[in-house]
């Protein structure tokens, strides 16, 4: 038997006892931030200056959002930054590769349409008919009239949600349980301030593999919005 | 299906990848059908 297949079938033995048990696990933590790039230019030696500084500054790297073209020839999505100052980094090929990416030299506009951010997987069966899922998770954003919403997805469907304008921070602290059912569920904001989506109803199946995902989304391309980290537990019930 | 994370032309993103062979797609886009 080779390791793999070892490790999946500890794995699963370890998630029945905890169904059995009602034992919470760990699923998924990350302190990495992550957001969308504000507008700003990528010089051609992959230095990045944004218009507006960030709340600190990422000396340990960050995942930034960039639109199509702020890197030469490079599509949308996310880049790894180390940042020396609040406005000021350099955007690399990958997190690991040292290498600064060609950027375009030409400013970019910030993106304002919804994007994924982390993305989490819940195995199938794992939560069990009245398991549950809790999440936490904290921003830091810049304080403007401009909407900085953020949503955690389950399936698909949009779930707790959190915008924000002149507050510089907000966090998402939530539970998705299942009522009775592997395809019906509750989901409830244990932190309400400053947030929408104090509560609602989802079905997704969760007899099969689904994604806890993060998305944001800026009104104003000049906004800030950056996610400082996340926390996903799975407390299983039968 | 299952989310992967990986990098197409120099940007990482989220992709669903389908285990009956339909083609993969990105996770914002899959999100933005099922809102």
């Amino acid at each position: 038997m080779n390791l793999w297949l070892l490790i999946k079938y500890f794995t699963a033995a370890y998630r029945t006892i905890c169904k059995l048990c009602g034992i919470g696990y760990l699923i998924d933590a990350n302190a990495t931030p992550w957001g969308p790039a504000n507008s700003g230019t990528i010089a051609t030696n992959g230095t990045v200056t944004l218009g507006t500084a960030l709340s600190s500054i990422y000396s340990n790297g960050i995942w930034l959002y960039f639109p199509a073209g702020a890197v030469s020839a490079g599509a949308a999505g996310w880049y790894w930054a180390v940042m020396s100052s609040t406005t000021v980094g350099i955007v690399y090929t990958s997190q690991t590769s040292g290498i600064p990416v060609t950027g375009s030299n030409s400013p970019y506009t910030g993106v304002t349409s919804a994007i994924t951010g982390p993305s989490i997987n819940v195995p199938g069966l794992a939560m069990g008919i009245n398991g549950t899922l809790r999440f936490s998770s904290s921003y830091s954003c810049n304080n403007t009239a401009g909407s900085k919403a953020v949503v955690a997805t389950f399936g698909g469907s949009s779930s707790i949600s959190i915008s924000m304008t002149t507050a510089v921070g907000g966090a998402i602290n939530g539970l998705i349980q299942n009522k009775g059912s592997y395809s019906s569920q509750r989901y409830s904001n244990l932190t309400t301030t400053a947030s929408t989506g104090i509560g609602g109803f989802l079905s997704i199946d969760t007899m099969v593999n689904q994604i806890l995902a993060y998305r944001f989304q800026n009104a104003v391309a000049t906004d800030v919005l950056i996610q400082e980290n996340y926390f996903v537990e799975l407390f299983p019930r039968g | 299906m299952k989310q992967v994370w990986k990098q197409v032309d120099g940007a990482y993103n989220w992709w669903i990848e389908f285990e009956d062979g339909s083609p993969d797609i990105l996770l914002d886009e899959w999100i933005n059908q099922h809102q």
